[in-house]
């Protein structure tokens, strides 16, 4: 191992070591409040409310305005389960990577077939 | 160099080949994970199109159903969303050293998912009394019922596989198995029932609320 890279692999043991650190934690800080539960409880948490949220906005919205603050909340929940269940914040770079760029396509494809005339036409109607 | 140095030596060594398979085990579920992705993006992608294409049929169907059904699909998430929580709590027990406390989450994380699987069952007899159907012809909503029950019967048999997946997961770490310093194969399994909770946060939101 060469000198030049050792600093690096410290830097990225002590950041695998600190997330540990976080998710073993008994309590969790968001913002500076402290919160007398684990990190995964608190996610849990705030997934419950998102949920809640979702079911009252779609109950007590009408038309086509509540689509996107439906789908953007279901993504923050998403990226939610992703970045501290999955620990993609914290894991390699590369685990990311292999998950986004298929992701980025999916999403692109999906956009395009509701986009066109002859299967979708919906952003143009 | 003392005995006590060589047998430190050796154990940092297998930690170091512990870390190393893990990280080429996890790698190895974020790429199965990747193909995994475009295959429910096919079926969210046709259940897209047929929804923008056919709002008024959505419509009807989600009347159909009423408020109880919706109550129904969102007890069944919070179920899912139990169940990831149980997961990573199973997996911090373990961490903590604390074994059989991992094993306890990692049940519940399994009754959860079965219970799920059986809701779901009722549900898709609720919805063939309201004739929602897979055959185009028999289908009272002109195709709805293909489009719904495709991607949420595939994710359904996901569920399954999660719940016999975590069944030996338990039986491993009964055997002894996990340690604090090997969690490995609970790790890999959480990235699978996670990926499949998330699939259904989004199939919640685009099929019974949008």
């Amino acid at each position: 191992m060469s000198e030049e890279t050792m600093p690096v692999e410290h830097t990225e043991q002590s950041h695998k070591h600190h997330a540990h650190a976080e998710t073993l934690a008994p309590t969790t800080t968001i913002m500076g409040i402290t919160l007398p539960m684990p990190l995964y409880t608190t996610v849990f948490m705030i997934l419950g409310i998102l949920t809640v949220t979702e079911v009252l906005l779609a109950e007590l919205i009408e038309g086509d305005i509540k689509i996107p603050l439906l789908l953007g909340i279901a993504v923050a929940k998403g990226a939610l389960v992703v970045m501290f269940y999955m620990h993609l914040k914290t894991d390699s770079r590369a685990f990311a990577l292999a998950f986004l760029v298929p992701l980025g396509l999916a999403i692109l494809c999906t956009l395009f077939l509701i986009a066109v005339p002859s299967t979708g036409g919906y952003f143009g109607a | 160099m003392s005995e006590l140095t060589v047998q430190h030596d050796a154990h940092t060594h297998d930690l170091e080949a512990i870390s190393r398979m893990s990280e080429n085990y996890k790698f190895a579920m974020w790429l199965f994970i990747a193909s995994e992705t475009i295959i429910f993006s096919v079926f969210i992608a046709a259940y897209a199109v047929f929804r923008f294409q056919n709002k008024e049929i959505v419509h009807a169907v989600h009347e159909a159903l009423g408020f109880g059904g919706t109550l129904i699909v969102t007890f069944n998430t919070f179920l899912l969303l139990t169940s990831s929580w149980a997961m990573v709590m199973g997996l911090r027990s373990i961490q903590l050293d604390n074994v059989k406390g991992g094993i306890r989450w990692l049940s519940l994380t399994a009754l959860l998912g079965v219970i799920f699987v059986i809701l779901q069952y009722y549900e898709y007899t609720q919805l063939a009394a309201k004739s929602i159907t897979l055959g185009f012809e028999t289908d009272a909503y002109e195709g709805f019922g293909m489009h719904f029950y495709a991607p949420t019967a595939f994710h359904g048999f996901h569920v399954i596989v999660g719940v016999l997946w975590c069944l030996d997961v338990i039986r491993r770490a009964r055997k002894g198995q996990y340690s604090k310093d090997n969690v490995i194969g609970v790790e890999v399994f959480g990235l699978y029932w996670h990926f499949v909770d998330v699939v259904w946060i989004l199939l919640f939101t685009l099929i019974y609320l949008v």
